[in-house]
């Protein structure tokens, strides 16, 4: 249908509230969050089959209802292994950290809809099935920042957040409609075709505006990033996880492939915008947080400084550039997911976001924090972490492209970040003041199995890029063409 | 992956890597038996190496590769390990050695203070130090070097607590050291060669564009010849590159750490300063030493600034041979005696080395005399160790002069200890007989004639200070005390074997010494024709008649009389009285106290470097430090608060004003896209 992988997901979300309702009778939810893992695990491997095919055989083709089509190629692999990967982390942390939740089936639906949004939006081919995906995976993403809905701050995150994406998706939606009038055809390729020969208009640059604010507002870039403060720190810590890891991020894929494919007309100005909006995101990104004192709130800011990043390796435009921007991708998909993975594991034992309340935490949770502690640093950019590989990637396209300047502002804004992640880390180190504190114990089992890996993953990453390197490359390549 | 030699040289390394953390990982109801695992991991780690053994005859070398990362101009490091028979002699030898001590430790360190920590930095240096002698490349080399350095900082301040009965040195008037002070010592003058070492290993990379040893030698002949064009750098780079060998092994000027660093457990002393890591110095030396040989006598136009690689490392081995042997003849504390003679020996296998690539004539006789000296000396100066450690327990003192054992109390560890002394003298027929006599030739053969009357010189000074430690220790004279009777009598077997094993493969080798001698030349030779393309006519093994062969001998045999004469009549038949002959002679008195103090050679670095630095310190606080401080901790910190403060208030929080951010977004595109150039 929708080629294996998006059939998988799209087959487990929908009988996960059935596999639900079955375990709700027997009393043993969690095996319905394990079913939904399994179709995370499943999809993952079909992901590595077409990986197989596309490395061998070039870009694949899948066309279904409406005539939709999905047009999967390295990056779109590249991407959705990120996502799958973060996804299982996710999935397998949930078994516990939710177990005093009710409507466990609803989540792991949203879930596997969220991801199976994000897959479809990589895979897509064309406009119109890139932005059905693109909106399944909001409005999940939506009702799973309200998922906690017994109280009143996440219901208000999530309100916001849908407002503000719903804006959005409309000026999506328009600049979308105003392309279609344009050339008849909502193809990714054919446009590319069709622009190319009608060259540049105003009517292009008004359509690539609203595309940038739609996409803009899902990735939070300054200045429509003030929904992501809210949204990431009212969900619960496996969604902020996927929503800082990944969800982000997919407004930043779209940025690559709408901008590379359909904007290379006007690629000249736009990167240059990508540019100056680059450096605003990342200073706003990481001199908010400087003085936060809520845990997650000052997680998901860092965020929007790493968007910043990503989004100098992408006003680079060249392979280098992406290169960096897709590893910084995959990388703090990898980072910020551990990171509120453990600050989940911290709420899930002291019930609060509030630093000064959990001083002293590192010496009754151990591991949790050395992993915490390990992925700020990645977070940082500190070597031998798979963080500093992805951004001296970025810094040195930069200096490749005659951008230098923005190679600094990364480098300067790596040592404005430490002063919160080191701060961070401090908190966890101090003495022990609370008495919550003090009965703590380390997390379970089940959740600290994926924050091991993900540790692993930080460290090998570091130490032998290679891998990575050339599986980015290649998606890189796959959307610049050409070495 | 290689079939010849299979996983043998990664598991060589890897497993006491990974037994450095087993006994963490195992429960703690397994008491001392989690030690044991450790040792068993040393075990297997030997037998991986006996295993790589069987191969060296028929292969020249071969490089089993990994890639790790690549640097930007394309020269890729990889963990990837170098067989030769350098490195696969050396790995036998530390492998077994390590072994052998892990062994002897398990019962020494019963109820020690630490012994989680002492298990885990043993392990991890054995593994480090496998890992230097393996790898294929300059970086991974460099990883295990400093693994080994680090451990050995750990291992020395052992008892960091600092308790009075750890302290070293003294005995009163004179002044004691603390364990921790000692492994400080170890790691800032360690480290400073390192730092030395690695910049001229860069320099190198600068040149050659490559780590990797094979390429290296493949490629001297091109890289060479264009370091040789400016003049100076090649110099710059030897001396540079040697500065870390040297501190490695403790050799002048950097050896006043080792003497210190028998503050650790005696058998950190044995593995580390006696039987491995001093050696890795001399194994430096020995795997670049055929690029500098091939500079100077292979390459056309020969580069005569190569010379001096050889040149320094000949004079600082045989002066650090002569200087520490000199220290060793007054020691008082026993482990300091042997330290002393570690630096000794070793300048002797430095010398030997150095002399090498002097003349074509002794390359083969120099390398071969100073790998087979370093394999003996680590043979009986671990199992000199092993004896200390358990005379140390034995008589509660660190001072051989409160010693006092007889040879019927400790009939097995008198007679063992014995022998390794005597193979340190160089007595035939045991070990050290026939590498010393190897060293002396070599020394003859390159026309040295100022180096070989140094080390002969140095070979009566040895057997003076060697029979006089045991004398002292042994041989009393008068009736021993029973103050001590209840620690008389041999150790348990687990520490009594170690040394044992060590003692009868001292005789064993030197009984069939020439032999032995003879089939690692014959290794070397293949191996400087596989690897380093010196070819026979490059390496003139003048056949030497037997009266020049017969000299050194001679000369050797005579010097140890000289030793040794003196040294029996003082402290075994006591027939002089050594104070009464001090008190005599003014001049003695004098070289005694000079003797004593090292040659003040101790005594100045601390001027130069520890005073004058603490001198510096107040100024510093005052004048640089506090205006700095002021701005960087106060002026930076504040710029930031107040632009976070500004910054935050864009975070409204109101849902209708990020609307509006919306919109304000959609200005500042539509004015950025005019900006760049549209209308």
């Amino acid at each position: 249908m929708f080629s294996p992988p998006i059939d998988t997901l799209l087959i487990f979300a929908l009988t996960t509230p059935v596999i639900g309702w079955i375990t709700e009778r027997v009393k043993k939810v969690q095996l319905c969050g394990a079913y939904s893992t399994l179709g995370l695990v499943i999809s993952l491997w079909y992901i590595y089959e077409l990986f197989g095919a596309i490395s061998t055989g070039g870009s694949q083709t899948y066309t279904s209802f409406f005539s939709s089509q999905l047009r999967i190629d390295m990056l779109g692999v590249f991407m959705a292994t990120i996502f799958v990967l973060i996804g299982i982390f996710a999935s397998v942390y949930s078994l516990r950290y939710l177990e005093r939740d009710t409507g466990i089936p609803l989540f792991y639906s949203l879930l596997l809809l969220m991801i199976s949004g994000m897959v479809g939006t990589v895979f897509a081919g064309d406009f119109f099935t890139f932005f059905v995906f693109w909106e399944m995976m909001c409005i999940s993403s939506y009702t799973l920042v309200a998922f906690r809905k017994q109280r009143w701050e996440p219901i208000e995150a999530a309100f916001k957040y849908l407002i503000m994406s719903s804006a959005g998706s409309a000026t999506l939606l328009f600049g979308m409609s105003i392309l279609y009038g344009m050339c008849g055809t909502l193809n990714f390729q054919g446009l590319a075709l069709a622009l190319s020969n009608v060259g540049s208009s105003v009517w292009l640059y008004v359509s690539a505006i609203f595309i940038l604010i739609g996409l803009g507002v899902k990735s939070a870039i300054v200045p429509l990033h003030t929904w992501l403060p809210d949204a990431h720190s009212a969900a619960p810590s496996p969604i902020s996880a996927m929503l800082s890891g990944v969800v982000v991020e997919t407004g930043i894929y779209a940025i690559c492939r709408v901008g590379f494919t359909i904007l290379a007309g006007i690629e000249v100005q736009w990167l240059g915008v990508l540019a100056i909006l680059s450096l605003v995101t990342m200073f706003v990104g990481n001199l908010t947080p400087l003085l936060q004192t809520d845990l997650k709130r000052l997680l998901a800011y860092s965020s929007i400084g790493h968007i910043g990043y990503m989004l100098a390796g992408l006003a680079t435009g060249t392979v280098l550039g992406l290169t960096g921007t897709l590893m910084h991708i995959f990388n703090h998909g990898i980072m910020k997911g551990a990171a509120f993975l453990c600050a989940g594991m911290i709420l899930y034992r002291l019930e609060t976001r509030e630093m000064k309340e959990m001083a002293g935490i590192g010496r009754k949770m151990p591991v949790t924090a050395a992993i915490f502690a390990l992925s700020l640093f990645a977070l940082t950019g500190m070597p031998p972490l798979n963080g500093f590989i992805s951004e001296l990637t970025i810094i040195m396209a930069t200096v490749e492209a005659n951008m230098a300047w923005l190679g600094i502002a990364v480098i300067v804004n790596s040592v404005i970040s430490a002063a919160y992640y080191l701060r961070t880390i401090k908190a966890l180190l101090q003495p022990i003041t609370q008495k919550k504190v003090e009965e703590a114990k380390e997390g379970p089992l089940v959740m600290l199995i994926p924050l091991l890996i993900m540790a692993g993953l930080i460290i090998v990453l570091g130490i032998f890029p290679d891998i990575l390197i050339n599986f980015a490359r290649s998606a890189a390549i796959a959307l610049l063409g050409g070495g | 992956m290689s079939l010849t030699y299979g996983f043998a040289p990664w598991l060589c390394w890897a497993l006491p890597t990974i037994g450095s953390v087993i006994h963490f990982v195992l429960p703690k109801g397994l008491g001392r038996a989690r030690y044991a695992a450790v040792v068993l991991f040393s075990f297997m780690s030997w037998v991986m190496a006996l295993l790589m053994l069987s191969s060296i005859p028929t292969h020249g070398y071969e490089e089993l590769g990994g890639f790790w990362f690549s640097l930007p101009e394309g020269a890729s490091v990889g963990i990837g390990i170098l067989l030769d028979s350098l490195s696969i002699i050396l790995a036998n030898l530390v492998a077994f050695l390590s072994f052998l001590i892990l062994v002897y430790s398990f019962k020494y360190m019963e109820g020690e203070p630490g012994e989680n920590r002492y298990w885990f930095f043993m392990s991890l240096f054995i593994g480090g130090m496998l890992m230097l002698i393996l790898a294929n490349n300059f970086i991974f080399f460099f990883i295990g070097w400093k693994i080994v350095g680090l451990c050995s900082f750990g291992l020395i301040g052992h008892y960091y607590t600092d308790d009075r009965k750890y302290w070293i040195g003294g005995p009163p008037p004179h002044p004691f050291q603390k364990p921790s002070r000692c492994g400080l010592k170890a790691l800032l003058v360690t480290t400073f060669g390192d730092v030395a070492l690695l910049g001229g290993i860069i320099i190198i990379y600068l040149y050659s564009g490559t780590f990797n040893y094979v390429e290296l030698y493949e490629t001297a002949g091109v890289w060479l010849s264009k370091m040789s064009e400016t003049p100076g750098i090649l110099t710059i780079t030897t001396l540079l590159l040697l500065a870390g060998p040297f501190a490695k092994s403790a050799q002048f000027p950097f050896h006043e750490w080792l003497p210190e660093a028998m503050a650790g457990p005696t058998p950190v002393s044995a593995l580390i300063h006696a039987a491995t890591m001093v050696k890795a110095g001399v194994y430096f030396v020995a795997r670049v030493l055929p690029i500098f040989y091939f500079a100077a006598w292979v390459a056309t136009p020969a580069i005569q600034e190569a010379l001096v690689f050889f040149v320094v490392v000949a004079a600082v081995g045989g002066f650090t041979a002569f200087l520490a042997g000199t220290q060793a003849m007054v020691a008082l504390e026993l482990k300091k005696a042997l330290a002393y003679s570690t630096m000794s020996v070793i300048g002797y296998m430095m010398l030997s080395l150095g002399v090498a690539g002097m003349s074509p004539a002794a390359l083969v006789e120099g390398f071969t005399s100073g790998i087979f000296h370093l394999i003996n000396h680590g043979i009986f100066k671990a199992a000199l160790f092993l004896c200390a450690g358990v005379l140390i327990h034995a008589s509660h003192s660190i001072y051989i002069t409160d010693m006092n054992f007889s040879s019927k109390e400790m009939k097995f560890t008198w007679a063992f200890m014995w022998i390794a002394s005597l193979a340190l003298i160089g007595v035939p027929p045991l070990s050290g007989f026939w590498s010393k006599d190897g060293i002396l030739l070599s020394c003859l053969e390159s026309g040295q004639f100022a180096l070989f009357l140094l080390a002969a010189l140095t070979v009566a000074v040895t057997s003076f200070y060697t029979i006089r430690f045991m004398g002292i220790m042994f041989h009393k004279g008068h009736s021993v005390e029973k103050a001590h009777g209840d620690h008389k009598g041999e150790p348990s077997i687990l520490m009594l074997l170690p040394y044992g094993i060590l003692a009868v493969l001292t005789v064993g080798i030197g009984l069939i010494g020439p032999w032995v001698k003879e089939s690692i030349q014959e290794l070397f030779k293949d191996q400087f024709y596989a690897l380093h393309m010196i070819s026979a006519e490059h390496s003139v093994h003048a056949s030497v008649s037997p009266i020049a062969e017969a000299v050194p001998i001679a000369v050797s045999l005579a010097m140890i009389a000289v030793g040794a004469l003196p040294a029996y009549r003082a402290y075994i038949s006591h027939k002089l009285d050594v104070s009464r002959i001090l008190k005599r002679y003014e001049i003695l008195r004098g070289l005694h106290v000079f003797l004593w103090n090292r040659w003040y050679i101790d005594a100045f670095f601390n001027k130069v470097f520890v005073n004058s630095v603490l001198a510096s310190r107040e100024p510093t606080a005052k004048y640089i430090e506090g205006g700095i401080d002021l701005a960087l901790n106060v002026g930076i910190p504040r710029i930031f608060s107040g632009i976070n403060n500004n910054i935050r208030k864009l975070q409204t929080g109101i849902l209708s004003v990020n609307m509006l951010y919306i919109l304000g977004f959609m200005l500042i595109l539509i004015i950025a896209f005019l900006v760049l150039g549209v209308l």
